[in-house]
């Protein structure tokens, strides 16, 4: 094994090459790593069926790891028929900066206003660190979506990847109605007026 | 000299530097070519005179490095002709080593 030495003073390494020459190395600076969730809270209808949790990658992306994710109870409950439990591992390969889980929602729960899941991140391999261990999803009673003070422009609400049309009424659709109505009456006329 | 930087990352050297903790580095690398072809350079130490120190195992020199520079400043022959030094130490301001053939 050949040589290597450090030096203080100029706070480098010196290490002999087998190509005939000697080394140095300095600079050395820590790159960050982390896993961490895209959102805390992430939130979700009952009535969407499922949650997309996104798992972000920041820093150096030059190797692979992985890290396992997990559900457990909070105020929502696998016994209640809230949520499927899930659990398994995220890999991210070399550049990959993001990948995602789903954590399936049961319509049929009987979800009370707001309810929570706790999700997990652990055991992290790779040359990586856990930022954010913990997050939760929170699952809404549809009904309350406008008293949580969520969006409501042209009668839609986005929430946790799922595109939810509002039960109040929706001025699309008769516009829409109206407008061929329109067009067919005129054509009709117009028809009739060139026999 | 013949001297580039270049910068990269290195798992290798994250083990070696840092017991591989969870975290990636980047650091700067030079590289001084030595002036006597194939010496095969071995074991490297702290002069303590502002150099670095080395042997050089092939040609039987003893090389000396700018610690600021990184540069190839000096190579000693050893007394003994062929004596293939390889482990060098410093103690009490002298560079010791020892020959592998003589």
């Amino acid at each position: 094994m050949r040589g290597i030495a450090s030096d203080s003073a100029t706070n480098a390494l010196f290490f002999a090459s087998a190509a005939n020459r000697i080394g140095k190395v300095t600079n050395l600076t820590e790159i960050p790593t982390t896993l961490r969730f895209e959102s805390d809270p992430f939130k979700v209808s009952e009535d969407c069926g499922e949650a997309t949790i996104k798992v972000i990658r920041d820093g150096d992306t030059s190797t692979a790891v992985s890290v396992d994710f997990a559900t457990s109870d909070s105020t929502a409950k696998v016994g209640d028929n809230d949520y499927e439990a899930t659990s398994g591992q995220l890999n991210f390969g070399v550049g990959v900066t993001s990948q995602t889980f789903t954590v399936k929602i049961k319509a049929g729960g009987g979800v009370e206003s707001v309810e929570d899941v706790r999700l997990s991140l652990l055991n992290a391999t790779g040359a990586v660190e856990i930022a954010t261990p913990s997050a939760t999803l929170q699952i809404f009673d549809s009904a309350r979506l406008d008293d949580e003070g969520f969006g409501d422009t042209c009668g839609k609400v986005k929430l946790g990847g799922c595109v939810l049309t509002h039960k109040g009424f929706d001025p699309v659709l008769p516009l829409l109605l109206l407008l061929a109505g329109g067009v067919f009456a005129f054509r009709l006329v117009r028809a009739k007026r060139a026999k | 000299m013949r001297s580039y930087a270049h910068t990269f990352k290195s798992i290798a050297l994250a083990i070696l530097l840092l017991a591989a903790a969870p975290v990636s580095i980047a650091v700067t690398v030079t590289e001084a070519d030595i002036t006597t072809a194939t010496s095969q350079p071995n074991g490297v130490v702290l002069g303590g005179d502002g150099g670095i120190w080395f042997t050089e195992e092939a040609a039987s020199k003893i090389g000396r490095v700018n610690s600021s520079t990184g540069a190839v400043t000096n190579e000693f022959a050893t007394l003994t002709a062929n004596a293939g030094p390889t482990g060098i130490q410093r103690r009490h301001c002298r560079i010791y080593f020892g020959n592998h053939r003589q």
